[in-house]
């Protein structure tokens, strides 16, 4: 009984704290569309491809909201004309360059000074290779759903800009992804619970077995990324600074409840390609920077 | 109309689950699931959310043609039951009815002997000058100074008195229980335990494990005794109802 109980507590606490942000980014995407604040925006963006996905992903520094709110913005810019890729890496990115998180990794880790721009261009590498990735795909990338709706999405016309409308638009969007970050916080707190976490010193052998520890770690404790660098200091010694840099840069990107709202907007097979890259240049850089931190 | 129905009730037990937030909010039981910053941001998204979907719940229009019911009346209900079932209403009724009737509970020793301890402070530079340092008041507090070479003078041969769930040694001890809070720092996914261990023989004739118990004493090296870090060797206990704050908030200065 006490185990259902605690299992309901982590559960619902997920969705307690998750839910507000979800409202709040969904809002901001929904106003973005009504007043076509991202077709604006696309013409004063640098030409240059990679410059352009890196002002893209620096948008998250102007956008405090956690990984969940940032679902509804990115796929506001797929609709709003936007490629995939830079919606990808926006996506991926706008949680690590969050300002909360800058602030918190450097308080975190006051004696370790490069974690927090190791986390934010270690981050941004991976937004931005993954996003490559995604974008290069030739099969299917889009939920087909989620699709329809941007073919389907046209400028708004002035008359329609009513309060009626963004609320309709608002609850289209958020229906889907309360539902599916329901489910992901059954399936976190569900993980949580099995995982004995005081068994994972044992676990820890060398370098690679340590990172790749952490990335596990990363994606069953589903914890904000402005505040996650205060759980990977618990670990600070047990595994080397590397291990726990992958933590941070993977985690927030591969927590469960992020990915179980990702199929709102990807298909199945553009989600593993996504974590199969995410969890590959990730455990890289752990790796390295394991010798070279 | 009956094609509006479906749409109505899903906006509907939406906005029922977002005011159910709110409603948590507002009778103080928030801090079981998340850290107390986000309180107001919390219970205002939560209300502005809500409302939104009430509104569109008001507003929808079935844009189809209208059609004549595929189904009897009889095995209507199993159908849209169904239905629901699929889209995810039961889902978000059941969410909802967790946590506006189920009272909220804090976790307890089952958890911590699951979750890492942590120690936040172990890496904080200057800890010594920080505002609690001198006037420690919280298991995480005590243990955090208790810990490091640098501040274990301002707590050691002290007296203090905190409050907190049991939870056993690992060794099963007569002798010595775990004083333990669960300190958060963003909501109850992250929260990890941190244990004080006091030195009461007997302790079992008088409480259990889960108990929660104000004890006061002095804090000294556990060594003598076998055990790992700081010992508070208990001079009163009592027994007391659970506090309505039952975890340690995680502020940085």
């Amino acid at each position: 009984m006490d185990r259902a109980q605690d299992f309901i507590t982590i559960a619902l606490s997920i969705i307690v704290e998750a839910t507000p942000f979800l409202v709040l980014g969904t809002i901001l995407a929904t106003l973005a569309t009504e007043f076509n604040f991202f077709a604006k925006l696309a013409p004063r963006l640098p030409k240059n491809t990679l410059l352009r996905r890196l002002s893209i992903s620096c948008m998250g520094v102007a956008l405090p909201v956690c990984e969940c709110g940032n679902v509804p913005l990115a796929r506001s810019l797929v609709r709003k004309g936007f490629s995939i890729k830079e919606a990808t890496t926006f996506l991926l990115a706008a949680p690590i360059v969050n300002p909360l998180t800058i602030i918190t990794t450097k308080e975190a880790f006051r004696n370790v000074p490069w974690m927090m721009p190791a986390r934010v261009i270690g981050g941004l590498i991976v937004a931005l290779t993954v996003g490559e990735l995604v974008g290069r795909s030739k099969k299917q990338v889009l939920n087909p759903d989620f699709e329809k709706t941007c073919r389907h999405t046209h400028a708004t016309k002035k008359s329609e800009k009513t309060i009626k409308r963004f609320c309709l638009d608002f609850s289209e969007e958020f229906w889907p992804m309360l539902r599916l970050l329901i489910i992901g916080a059954l399936i976190a707190s569900f993980i949580q619970l099995g995982i004995n976490q005081t068994l994972i010193g044992d676990m820890v052998g060398g370098v690679l077995s340590g990172v790749l520890i952490m990335l596990v770690l990363g994606v069953v404790i589903s914890i904000c990324s402005s505040v996650d660098a205060f759980f990977a200091l618990s670990y600070y010694g047990l595994v080397k600074n590397g291990a726990l840099l992958t933590f941070l840069i993977a985690g927030p990107m591969l927590d469960i409840k992020s990915i179980s709202m990702l199929k709102t907007t990807y298909t199945t097979r553009s989600i593993i390609i996504m974590m199969s890259g995410i969890a590959v240049i990730s455990v890289i850089i752990g790796v390295v920077m394991s010798y070279v931190g | 109309m009956w094609d509006r129905v479906p749409v109505r009730m899903q906006r509907l037990v939406a906005s029922l689950l977002l005011a159910a937030i709110a409603y948590t909010g507002f009778k103080g039981d928030l801090l079981y699931y998340i850290h107390p910053r986000y309180d107001l941001f919390t219970i205002i998204l939560s209300l502005i959310g809500s409302f939104i979907l009430l509104l569109s719940a008001f507003f929808y229009k079935y844009k189809g043609e209208p059609t004549e019911l595929p189904y009897s009346y009889f095995e209507l209900p199993f159908i849209f039951g169904a239905w629901l079932l699929s889209k995810g209403v039961w889902l978000v009724l059941i969410v909802f009815t967790l946590l506006a009737f189920l009272p909220a509970k804090p976790l307890l020793s089952d958890v911590a002997g699951r979750k890492r301890s942590q120690d936040y402070w172990s890496s904080y530079k200057d800890l010594r000058y920080i505002s609690w340092a001198r006037d420690p008041k919280s298991i995480n507090q005590v243990v955090g100074l208790a810990n490091r070479k640098d501040t274990q003078d301002l707590v050691l041969d002290k007296n203090f008195e905190l409050s907190g769930f049991i939870k056993r040694t690992p060794e099963n001890s007569h002798d010595i229980l775990l004083l333990s809070r669960f300190v958060i720092s963003c909501c109850a996914v992250d929260a990890s335990p941190i244990s004080l261990a006091v030195y009461l023989p007997g302790w079992e004739q008088k409480y259990k494990e889960d108990d929660w118990i104000d004890v006061s004493g002095a804090l000294e090296q556990g060594k003598k005794l076998g055990v790992d870090g700081a010992l508070l060797r208990a001079q009163n206990s009592n027994i007391i109802p659970q506090p309505e704050d039952p975890y340690e908030y995680l502020m940085f200065e």
